[in-house]
């Protein structure tokens, strides 16, 4: 019987196109197509940067305007002259006049050296230095370009001029710049790691909280429309008269909805791993002018084999299952309030609060400076994001919300499926019903009268 | 004691200031057709709801085969079928789907279902989604769904309402057959008088939530020395609406 309630609730849903499209292609689509431009936009940002350098090779000028003529602006002119096609120097250029310069002539950067530079980098002082680049564009490419090409100028000059001077001094650059080289190293859940692993870790995590955000999201506004249906259509007199009873109803209401959150949450999954994918996968090039840049490994696999404990797979899963339970009989609730699915989309936009303040909370909030009071009252907060609770408690290691949120959450969405089964109640309905369509007819009979 | 289908002892039904039903007593014997008639408001369908279980009594009782529908809710639903007087199927469902659903509802079997498609007279629309129906090829779905099921008791508010005179007649005709075959006793409402004179056995007039006449239509006619049913509904009721 419930099989065949739920069967009947999926072809209702499932073969409406509009459905399918909000619920299932949308997610796909958005992420999907998303990562797509955003990765495509990413490699096309990186191919300009590395176009623009062999460019400023091939046909670029550097004006180096300077108030200084001894060593500094030497090394800086040299500096410039293996990259550029052509290096112009300006002695006794105060930096005033590199607007001028800039707007007259063609140059892909000018550089401006103060006085007394010289005389700073033979007493070891820091010499500071103006760099300017032209652009006339103001767009997504060029402010990358010119970003990449402005500190990759900088950090190159700074390690040109370094190692001139160690090497004037007779000392080898490595030697000095890195005496001691540490490596670090975290204790973590019986494994030894990387420190940076662990605030990637989280990071990532934490990104993956959101995603329970959305898809509890999606099955109150499915759970609600699925119930407002029946009030459009008029369908819910002949289902309340019929020989089922009313927590079967709402069950198959509860299992109808849950698949089409599943489906759109496969998609939603195939939509964010495009997108990540796609992101990954283009910001490889950067720009160097000298070195190469180190590679950090992203997560090694010990911790991970170590995090994916059995209990923590089980609390997460059970906890996703319960929040979904709840959160839907609360817009089965909200749904049988509403004479139409647009209303019910109403109200479910009102009451998305519930869900998205603590799951934004959770989100961004550590559990562990809340201290035990704080953390009972977002237990109590959050029973429509069990999951993003378990996660968090997990991963600062507070045992006791993990068991304390699931019961919590069970009992609110216990407390709720017999609340809506109780007031999918015909006499409550059908008089609301009668007055919906009262309030309709009158409004109508007052509009009449002012035309 | 007779075996009474349905009995309705001084049934009353408020709601607020309004009372839609108010003093309503009347019996159906097992395997009649019982009509109720009456003008708009008159609290026919809140009476068939109330019958159906979806409302409950403001006072006075109900019985549908001896069994209480306040008490026993449960009970009662598995011997009715109630055909509402504004019913919709679900759009993206097969008639024939909605057909198979209700009959594994009630837990009949495929006989049913063909009984339904037969009533129905909706032929290869069966296979198209209800969403493409006709208001009318709507109202012949709900009728067929409601007595494909041979409920103990057919409980329909307004069962042609919206069809055309020949799809009418035939779903008359094929309610009459149906309910004779099968022994379903049948509760309806109606505002066609020919229909009514027709189908039913008995007939009761309602009028401000009571019983304003009863009897069969044969018997009215001749209390009101009336040529058919129009005009004793005219003489009851018009009296009590101040047209004469
Ligand atoms: N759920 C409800 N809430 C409040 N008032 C109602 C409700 N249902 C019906 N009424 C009122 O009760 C009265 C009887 O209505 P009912 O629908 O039973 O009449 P009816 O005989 O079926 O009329 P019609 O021939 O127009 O279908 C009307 O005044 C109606 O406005
Ligand atoms: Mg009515």
């Amino acid at each position: 019987m419930l099989w065949d309630l739920t069967k009947k609730e999926l072809r209702n849903t499932l073969r409406d196109k509009k459905i399918i499209i909000t619920s299932v292609l949308m997610p796909l689509i958005i992420f999907g197509v998303m990562g797509l431009v955003y990765g495509f936009a990413f490699s096309k940002a990186g191919h300009e940067v590395k176009e623009s350098v062999s460019r400023i090779r091939e046909e670029g000028t550097i004006v180096v305007c300077s108030m200084d003529s001894g060593l500094f602006t030497n090394l800086v002119v040299n500096f410039s002259k293996s990259l550029a096609h052509e290096v112009r120097v300006i002695y006794g250029c105060t930096e005033s006049r590199i607007p001028g310069l800039l707007a007259k002539e063609n140059i892909t950067l000018a550089v401006y050296v103060p006085e007394g530079a010289s005389e700073n980098l033979t007493e070891l002082k820091p010499v500071k230095v103006g760099v300017y680049a032209r652009t006339d564009k103001a767009s997504f490419t060029s402010s990358m370009t010119l970003n990449s090409l402005m500190s990759a100028y900088t950090t190159s000059l700074t390690s040109y001029v370094r190692t001139k001077i160690l090497a004037s001094k007779g000392l080898q650059p490595s030697e000095v710049i890195s005496p001691v080289r540490a490596e670090e190293k975290v204790f973590f859940r019986g494994a030894i790691t990387e420190p940076n692993t662990l605030s990637e870790l989280s990071g990532s995590l934490i990104m993956f909280a959101f995603a329970p955000l959305i898809v509890v999201s999606m099955a109150l506004g499915q759970a609600a429309s699925s119930m407002a249906v029946e009030n459009e259509e008029k369908t819910l007199e002949v289902l309340l008269s019929l020989p089922i009873s009313r927590i079967k109803i709402v069950l198959g209401k509860l299992m109808g909805s849950l698949v089409v959150v599943l489906l759109s949450t496969i998609s939603f999954g195939a939509g964010l791993a495009i997108y990540g994918y796609s992101i990954l996968y283009s910001t490889t090039s950067t720009l160097s002018y000298a070195g190469a840049t180190e590679t950090q490994p992203v997560l090694t696999a010990s911790v991970m084999t170590n995090l994916i404990n059995p209990w923590f797979v089980v609390t997460l899963i059970a906890g996703t299952f319960i929040s979904l339970l709840g959160v839907a009989s609360l817009g089965i609730l909200l749904g049988s309030l509403a004479p139409d699915v647009r209303t019910s989309s109403t109200l479910v936009g009102q009451l998305s609060f519930l869900v998205i303040i603590p799951g934004f909370l959770l989100v961004f909030l550590d559990l562990s400076t809340l201290g035990p009071a704080g953390q009972a009252i977002m237990i109590a907060l959050s029973p429509f994001v069990a999951p993003i609770l378990i996660l968090k408690a997990y991963l600062e290691n507070i045992p006791w919300v993990t068991p304390a949120t699931l019961l919590w959450s069970l009992a609110f969405a216990g407390t709720l499926l017999y609340t809506s089964s109780k007031l999918l109640n015909s006499e409550r309905l059908l008089t609301l019903q009668h007055k919906l369509l009262h309030r309709k007819l009158k409004t109508r009979v007052k509009t009449k009268h002012k035309q | 004691m007779p075996n009474y289908a349905v009995e309705v002892k001084d049934l009353r039904k408020f709601f607020g200031e309004v009372r839609a039903v108010d003093g309503l007593s009347f019996s159906v014997g097992e395997g009649e057709i019982f009509g109720l008639l009456g003008p708009n408001g008159a609290g026919k369908t809140t009476a068939l709801r109330i019958i159906a279980t979806l409302l409950t009594p403001s006072e006075g009782e109900v019985r549908v085969f001896g069994r209480d529908v306040v008490r026993d809710k449960d009970e009662v639903r598995k011997l009715i079928s109630y055909l509402p007087e504004e019913a919709g199927a679900y759009k993206y469902l097969t008639g024939y789907e909605y057909l198979s659903f209700m009959a594994k509802v009630y837990g009949v079997s495929d006989e049913a279902v063909r009984d339904g498609v037969r009533l129905s007279g909706l032929g290869n629309a069966l296979g198209r989604y209800v969403s493409t129906y006709s208001k009318g090829m709507k109202r012949r779905l709900q009728v067929a769904r409601a007595l494909m099921v041979k409920p103990k008791l057919a409980i329909l508010d307004e069962p042609t309402s919206g069809l055309d005179v020949a799809h009418a007649v035939y779903l008359r005709k094929a309610i009459r057959d149906y309910v004779r075959k099968y022994e379903v006793t049948v509760i309806l409402s109606s505002h066609n008088m020919l229909e009514v004179e027709d189908l039913c056995d008995r007939v009761a007039l309602i009028n401000r939530g009571r019983i304003a006449a009863q009897g069969t239509p044969e018997e009215l006619m001749s209390e009101y020395r009336a040529k058919n049913l129009e005009e004793v509904f005219v003489r009851v009721v018009g009296d009590a609406l101040g047209l004469d």
